[in-house]
């Protein structure tokens, strides 16, 4: 066999290389791809023996795959959440917050999974390096196997979830929108978030309100509002750093004809979206302060935000285009503005537990 | 006078003095114009046409089909040249005064222009409406690249991976050109072969410029070209990105001060180091290569017997184009 094989998307084994099921002794990593996202999709594999990959413990490759820093999404709203409860005294069933917290973390891991699985089938990952965790562009996993395993988590999220809808039965209602959602955007191969202007509100629905509500439903049996407007606030933000990564790959992106919010709107407007997005995500964040936090949280947190969004602007304003290591660092900036933000809410949370025990 | 949409009257087209168009061509009311164009082409080694009249040869396309697409090839690249130079501010162009200096900038503008024009109204005289759009495209591409680099100038911390893009815009839309170009003309559609043909002019654009621009830093530079030109106009290319991988800020600051390769060897830690740089760089690229070479067997079995020798034609290319090779 060539070193190389290329095959387009109408070959019955196109499929069958990228998922990597083609043999159980090579391996087909994805070295060339062209028109990606189209009917004419071609890609040329190196074919390399399983025995010739250098890869780390099988731990490590897992551990890469399932991409712990990303929990962070989800762990930080829970964590906001389940204090707030427990602080109010609000939580009536602690064995359903234990369940519901694994499950969600089970949940989050089948996403990535299935994620990292579309990304490849797509070729998503071929047009941005830094997309997907990258076992499956090294040959570590088979894509087939990412696919499998993000099967056996979501089955093992449902198992978790069962006595948390018997304990509370209205929590079914919101796995169930958040299944038809996630199918939406995240398990249809042909057509998932990344493909449609307004995709991304999915995503903000998944790790925002549904999130929240759902999460502390499944433990107090009921949905306070404050819960429902840290969903919309948070749902908001974790879109910035998908935002901006959209813009970084306008060029490729809208020629692969994909058509998220910001390729949308061009790079001018898309610069705008994201500017206008971040302004009201911010007006949220000093409201709900404002409204349930008190005087000093509000305007001392508020200033600061204020300040590290008038200096993450007056960047995203000067940035003159998608090419360039601006354009990175603007992308790192955006990562580092949401991770400012977490950072305000933990200190303000502990504050409020130390305050209580 | 009556302008014509080209003239076979060019017997030695592709030859050590490369002439693809002749002043019935243009205007000789427009003043300064042909002697612009005469300043413009001479001294081009026409790759790109040599590379048309491969591919024609093959497909056993007429002589005036084969002067159409190499005229067309070099209108494209040298309308390229002379905006490029300008948005540059680059003073020489083939070791002669650019033309924007020469003439003015209008006039590099303008002269621009009127070969992307020329080269829409012989393509539509030609009368294949698939080559008018498919050149249109590339035409577009090429301006989006030169669009997109303007906009790294000066930048010296753009990676490796962002001037792929760019260049696979600017540089790489030619060759898929002529590569493809002449199938087309020849009213040749197989969309198997022209996705090959695609990939392969891909590799082959990017293989090219990575090429030239390790020239900048004096490796395989038997033309002479300018010592770290591209650094001192502020443009970091992308054996440039390659060598600024991971380091940090000084460290890139420290290279793209250096006036000579002696500053730039002592900023990257040494000679030896930078020869490790130049024999990874290589590494990289025969990767490249080796997916060329893959998909030049596989053109090869898509070929109709009489047009075989166009897969031997191309065979030595990134001899040509990467290692700088002679051609025999």
């Amino acid at each position: 066999m060539s070193q190389f094989v290329t095959l387009d998307k109408k070959s019955p084994d196109f499929n069958k290389y990228l998922r990597g099921t083609f043999s159980k002794t090579q391996r087909a990593l994805p070295v060339k791809s062209l028109n990606v996202n189209t009917a004419q999709e071609s890609v040329t594999f190196q074919i390399v023996d399983v025995s010739e990959i250098k890869k780390p413990s099988a731990l490590m490759v897992w551990m890469k795959a399932f991409r712990p820093r990303s929990f962070l999404i989800v762990l930080f709203p829970m964590f906001l959440i389940a204090s707030k409860n427990i602080v109010d005294n609000t939580v009536v069933d602690p064995e359903t917050l234990f369940l519901a917290t694994i499950g969600v973390l089970f949940l989050f891991t089948a996403f990535n999974l299935r994620n990292d699985y579309v990304d490849h089938m797509k070729g998503f990952d071929r047009i941005d390096s830094q997309l997907g965790s990258r076992p499956i562009q090294a040959g570590w996993l088979t894509a087939e196997s990412v696919r499998k395993a993000g099967h056996w988590f979501l089955f093992f999220s449902f198992i978790l979830a069962f006595p948390i809808f018997i304990a509370f039965p209205p929590v079914l209602f919101f796995v169930v929108l958040a299944a038809l959602i996630s199918y939406l955007v995240l398990y249809r191969v042909h057509f998932s978030f990344k493909e449609a202007a307004g995709g991304e509100l999915g995503i903000f629905l998944l790790v925002g309100p549904l999130l929240t509500s759902g999460y502390e439903l499944s433990f107090t049996g009921a949905v306070r509002t404050e819960t429902l407007v840290i969903g919309l606030i948070w749902g908001g933000m974790v879109l910035l750093p998908i935002h901006l990564r959209n813009l970084e790959l306008i060029v490729s992106q809208s020629q692969a004809g994909l058509h998220n919010m910001v390729n949308y709107f061009g790079f001018d407007n898309g610069k705008r979206l994201i500017g206008y997005w971040w302004i009201f995500c911010l007006g949220g964040f000093i409201g709900y302060h404002f409204e349930y936090a008190g005087f000093f949280w509000c305007w001392f947190y508020g200033l600061f935000m204020i300040f590290v969004t008038i200096l993450f602007l007056q960047d995203l304003s000067h940035l003159k285009s998608p090419a360039g290591s601006r354009m990175l660092a603007l992308r790192n900036k955006g990562k580092y503005l949401l991770a400012f933000v977490m950072g305000l809410w933990v200190i303000e949370i502990l504050w409020y537990l130390i305050y209580e025990f | 006078m009556q302008r014509t949409t080209f003239q076979p009257t060019f017997s030695n087209l592709i030859g050590a003095d490369l002439k693809v168009y002749d002043p019935q061509d243009f205007p000789a009311y427009l003043p300064r114009l042909n002697q612009l164009y005469d300043d413009l082409f001479s001294g081009g080694k026409g790759f790109r046409a040599r590379l048309i009249k491969m591919v024609c040869d093959s497909v056993q396309a007429p002589a005036k089909t084969q002067h159409l697409l190499a005229q067309t090839i070099e209108f494209i690249h040298n309308a390229s040249l002379l905006h490029d130079d300008l948005v540059d501010r680059s003073h020489l162009r083939r070791g002669k005064p650019a033309g924007w200096t020469k003439y003015s900038p209008e006039y590099a503008v303008l002269a621009g222009d009127y070969l992307l024009a020329r080269v829409m109204v012989n393509l539509s005289h030609f009368g294949n409406i698939q080559l008018v759009q498919y050149t249109a495209e590339v035409i577009s591409d090429l301006l989006e690249g030169e669009w997109l680099q303007d906009s790294v100038v000066g930048d010296f911390f753009v990676s490796l991976e962002q001037l792929d893009r760019i260049h696979n815009l600017k540089t790489a839309s030619l060759f898929k050109w002529c590569l493809r170009a002449p199938f087309i003309a020849s009213e040749k559609y197989n969309k198997e072969m022209h996705q090959l043909l695609e990939e392969m002019g891909t590799l082959l654009g990017q293989l090219f410029q990575r090429s030239d621009d390790l020239l900048d830093y004096d490796i395989r530079n038997h033309e002479g070209k300018a010592i770290l030109g591209d650094l001192k106009s502020g443009y970091l290319n992308s054996f440039g990105a390659f060598v600024s991988r991971g380091r940090k800020k000084e460290q890139i600051d420290l290279l793209v001060r250096s006036q000579n390769m002696d500053d730039f060897y002592r900023a990257l830690g040494g000679e030896n180091l930078f020869r490790d740089s130049v024999d990874q760089f290589d590494q990289m690229n025969s990767q490249l290569i080796a997916v060329y070479q893959h998909h030049l067997q596989t053109l090869d079995k898509m070929l109709a017997p009489h047009e075989k020798c166009l897969s031997q034609e191309i065979q030595p290319l990134t001899d040509i184009l990467y290692w700088r090779k002679k051609p025999s």
